[in-house]
């Protein structure tokens, strides 16, 4: 089952893992011109990275 | 309970009043002395509730997973009207001045994420319902990642992924809702 949220869970998940200089160039190509889907994952990366202690509980090391 | 062994999706919806009693019942008995440890107590809870109302016979799959979510939404109910009752305790008190700078905003209490992470969750669970069931059974039961996944009938790679991506998303959102609130940018 792929819902259009999943897709917003799969591409941030991918873009989290790749060096930060060449997410831009695998955002344009996985986002296929959705500005919105794009603003989405983008806030999340920035999210992610701002997050520090909170919510340990549900995060893997 | 039966129906639940065997996998009937409305027996869940029926279930989820047995199980707050019985955890009603767990917590009262045991979170008197609770500090730090909410999220091991709750865990702990879960088990014994399963326990009593099933016995040692954790054969069905979708008995369990059913269980599990009804367990894991009954935890958050209690952890969330205990976080309530003490937050009106807090703040109904004595009217007193504070200074502003002995208040650190930028550390909110175990009690406020909660609370925070309660709102942000059913906006979450609207939009990726499957992320919001596994911070239900993380967060608010403590589980491993290995064991939401196993109860969620996902990989623990995929659980890790959803983790990762509902963590995110409740920062953003929470941030959103309390800028004060959230901590200092690394």
């Amino acid at each position: 089952m792929n819902l259009p949220s999943d897709r917003e869970a799969a591409i941030f998940n991918t873009a989290r893992r790749i060096p930060p200089g060449e997410r831009a160039f695998y955002l344009e190509g996985a986002c296929a011109g959705d500005a919105d889907l794009r603003q989405r994952v983008e806030e999340l990366l920035r999210a992610n990275e701002a997050a520090g202690g909170f919510l340990q509980e549900l995060v893997v090391l | 309970m039966e129906a639940v062994q065997h996998g009937d999706p409305k027996a869940a919806e029926e279930l989820l009043p047995l199980v707050y009693g019985e955890l009603r019942k767990l917590a009262a008995a045991k979170m008197a002395n609770e500090s730090a440890g909410n999220t091991l107590q709750a865990t702990a809870l879960v088990h014994e509730a399963w326990i009593r109302l099933v016995g040692n016979q954790t054969k069905q799959w979708d008995g369990r997973a059913h269980f599990f979510a009804a367990a894991a939404e009954a935890m958050r109910r209690i952890l969330i009207d205990k976080a309530r009752r003490k937050r009106a305790v807090r703040h109904g008190g004595a009217q007193l001045r504070v200074d502003i700078e002995d208040v650190d905003v930028s550390s909110p209490t175990p009690d406020d994420q909660l609370l925070a992470v309660d709102e942000a969750l059913d906006k979450l669970a609207a939009q990726h319902p499957r992320q919001a069931e596994l911070v239900k059974l993380r967060y608010f039961v403590g589980m491993t990642v290995q064991e939401a996944a196993e109860v969620l009938g996902i990989s623990a790679d995929t659980a890790k992924d959803y983790s990762a991506h509902a963590r995110a998303w409740l920062f953003r959102e929470i941030s959103r809702q309390a800028p004060e609130r959230r901590a200092p940018e690394a």
